[in-house]
């Protein structure tokens, strides 16, 4: 019972206030990209017209995302603070986010009616839909009607497996 | 300014050929199912159509595909207000306030201001078209790549301002969109940041990465929700709340037209088109609004300013279209193939030559604006049932189908791939608070900055001074520093006023 107790305190207990290094290590990531495009397009360059835009943009774009980054640092306060999503919210998003990069990716290997079925049926999963006939009812019929209406009505030379 | 005889001699053009009336409805419901499906636009829609015109007289094809153009440029609001997935390039800023009024379950209401302002957009447009396609041909070839660079700074640089997170991550999500836009083939020939896929060639395609942003971005993040608008109440689907949008809509004129004269402005830029006026005629709405605060959180306004501008700037486009025979974007450029197709050639010896050609186009999509009305009140009534269906099951295949749209536009695995990953880059943006709206905005007018800032170099040879010969120019810089000055101090007065709320 204490036991018990102890772990229901420990959930209603609010977070105390952490700093977001994830911001930071996002905004020098921003940074990092747009100094090695800049670098790489001046190395292949020929003469000034072709970096003309991109250097001064990386360089203010780059010293934008460093301050973003460095002021997202100190933790939030008051209603930022609670709406601020915390990591395990967001499993599902992430699970969700993993998929439509699978799906993308298996698409032409797989031929998109097999892979949209495949990912219909996995996001449902995903959501936390567990009949599995519900499942099957969306991910089978829909692919197949998805992929029917773009490669017959609209002629779209998708590269599909059995359709 | 109206020639009498010719505007005559175009009433008993239409009245004489019904083919010109009898493709209108097909063409704008034809345009409205494109522009609301992601992934398919316009442009799509009218080059897909191009050839069912080879066999119609001139007037009629014309008619058809400006019926398409029409029905398109709204169409693209109804995805963008029910989805937050813009369905073309021109409903970028539609969906800024549009979704969030879905989200409050004022998805009607948006659904009909949108309507109201796209009808009254395009009228304004061609009205205007009406009177100005003489003398306003003279007046566009004096904006030259300094003003347009101005032009292109003055869009990323408001919107990257115009955000509710601070201006440091506005400038690196806009910068961000440019650079993006740098990738591939430059205009001199260059290979950037391929680094040696060919599938980079051509660069990351806009449209998949504006639908891998805006919507696969949300569509993830709204994974484990029940329903779009979480009120069960809300959950209803009327034409009552259509009707009360567009009613509104109408009381509200001065911003429908206010909006409709940006979007006619911009839309005779060549190269601008709509897809810069929505945006352009959002940041006047919300700078000119007495509570700017309410942009981005559901005010009607901005859907308003939005349709309005990207449905005038159809008829601006046809100016420089017919009057110089420029295209003001890909919709007009399509209809410059119609104009091949049928061997006519745009500009001005066609306008002197074919006057009752020109009004019967311009009166012939006068009542195409009309018959909107009706056909996209059907049509939104019937698109608004999506807020009844589970999120669950929406999510995967309205992804699904931007996916299989996106490999429409682009031909190959590119599309799809970069919706994937603009989705999970815009999916960590939206965790940091970095407007995805500026980089969108970045991505569509890098291009045309670039090639501008190169154009303008190249006329000046790096010399400043070259620019105290260009009045147009300096006045919309000096313009563009005074509003920023306004935008940054009221801002920084505002957030300081809060502090000692909260304190």
């Amino acid at each position: 019972m204490p036991e018990n107790s102890e772990r229901i305190d420990h959930a209603e207990r609010p977070d105390a206030p952490r700093r977001r290094w994830g911001a930071l290590v996002f905004g020098l990531c921003l940074l990092g990209v747009m100094a090695f495009y800049a670098w790489s397009v001046i190395e292949v360059s020929r003469s000034l017209t072709d970096y003309l835009l991109i250097v001064p943009a990386a360089i203010v774009g780059a010293l934008a995302a460093l301050w973003a980054g460095i002021t997202d640092l100190k933790p939030p306060r008051g209603l930022m603070a609670i709406a601020r999503p915390r990591l395990r919210d967001e499993a599902k998003p992430l699970a969700l986010l993993v998929l439509t990069v699978l799906y993308a990716c298996a698409a032409p290997f797989a031929g998109f009616d097999i892979a949209t079925a495949l990912f219909i049926a996995g996001a449902l999963f995903v959501q936390g839909e567990r009949t599995w006939w519900k499942i099957a009812l969306a991910a089978l019929p829909g692919a197949a009607l998805i992929t029917w209406a773009f490669t017959d009505l609209l002629l779209v030379r998708l590269p599909v497996t059995f359709l | 300014m109206i020639d009498f005889t010719a505007f005559s001699d175009a009433l008993i053009l239409l009245g004489s050929d019904p083919l010109a009336w009898l493709v209108v409805i097909p063409g704008l419901l034809i345009g409205l199912v494109f522009g609301s499906i992601p992934g398919l636009s316009i442009s799509i829609a009218m080059a897909v159509f191009l050839p069912a015109t080879l066999y119609m007289d001139f007037l009629p094809a014309i008619l058809f595909l400006t019926a398409i153009f029409t029905g398109g440029g709204f169409g693209g609001a109804v995805p963008a207000i029910l989805m937050n997935i813009p369905g073309t390039s021109s409903a970028v800023a539609t969906a800024f306030d549009g979704y969030p009024m879905a989200r409050k379950g004022q998805h009607g209401e948006a659904l009909g201001a949108g309507l109201i302002a796209s009808v009254v957009g395009t009228l304004f447009g061609y009205v205007i078209l009406l009177f100005l396609v003489g003398p306003v041909a003279n007046w566009v070839l004096r904006l030259g790549p300094t003003e347009m660079l101005v032009v292109a700074i003055w869009g990323l640089l408001l919107i990257a301002v115009l955000n509710d997170s601070s201006v440091a991550k506005g400038l690196a999500a806009g910068v961000l969109g440019i650079l993006i836009s740098t990738i591939g083939y430059s205009d001199t020939g260059l290979m950037r940041g391929t680094f040696g896929s060919m599938y980079l060639i051509d660069g990351i395609p806009a449209i998949p990465a504006l639908i891998g942003l805006f919507a696969a971005s949300e569509m993830i993040n709204m994974a484990g929700r029940d329903y779009l608008i979480s009120n069960r109440d809300l959950r209803r689907v009327s034409l009552k709340p259509i009707l009360a949008g567009a009613a509104a809509t109408l009381r509200s004129w001065p911003q429908v037209l206010r909006g409709s004269a940006i979007g006619t402005l911009i839309g005779i830029i060549p190269g601008v088109g709509a897809s810069v006026a929505n945006l352009a005629s959002y940041a006047a709405a919300k700078n000119l609004s007495d509570a700017p605060a309410t942009f981005g959180k559901g005010n009607p306004e901005g859907v308003v300013a939005s349709e309005a501008a990207n449905s005038s700037s159809e008829g601006g486009g046809m100016v420089t279209l017919l009057a110089l025979g420029l295209p003001g974007g890909a919709g007009t450029a399509i209809l410059l193939g119609a104009f091949a197709m049928h061997n006519v050639t745009g500009g001005p010896r066609f306008i002197s030559e074919n006057m009752d050609i020109v009004y019967a186009l311009i009166l012939g999509n006068i009542v195409q604006a009309v018959l909107l009305l009706v056909v996209g009140l059907i049509f939104v009534f019937l698109a608004s049932s999506i807020v009844k269906i589970r999120l669950s099951y929406l999510i995967p295949f309205v992804l699904a189908v931007s996916m299989m749209g996106t490999f429409a536009i682009t031909g190959s695995m590119v599309g799809p791939l970069t919706v994937a990953g603009a989705g999970a880059l815009g999916w960590v943006m939206r965790r940091y608070s970095y407007p995805v709206t500026a980089t969108v905005v970045g991505l569509l007018i890098g291009p045309m900055a670039e090639g501008e800032l190169t154009r303008s170099w190249q006329i000046s040879g790096g010399d400043p001074s070259f620019l105290l010969g260009r009045p147009i120019t300096l006045v919309l810089l000096a313009t563009l520093v005074i509003v920023m000055a306004i935008l940054l101090f009221s801002r920084a007065y505002g957030r300081a006023n809060s502090a000692r709320h909260q304190a």
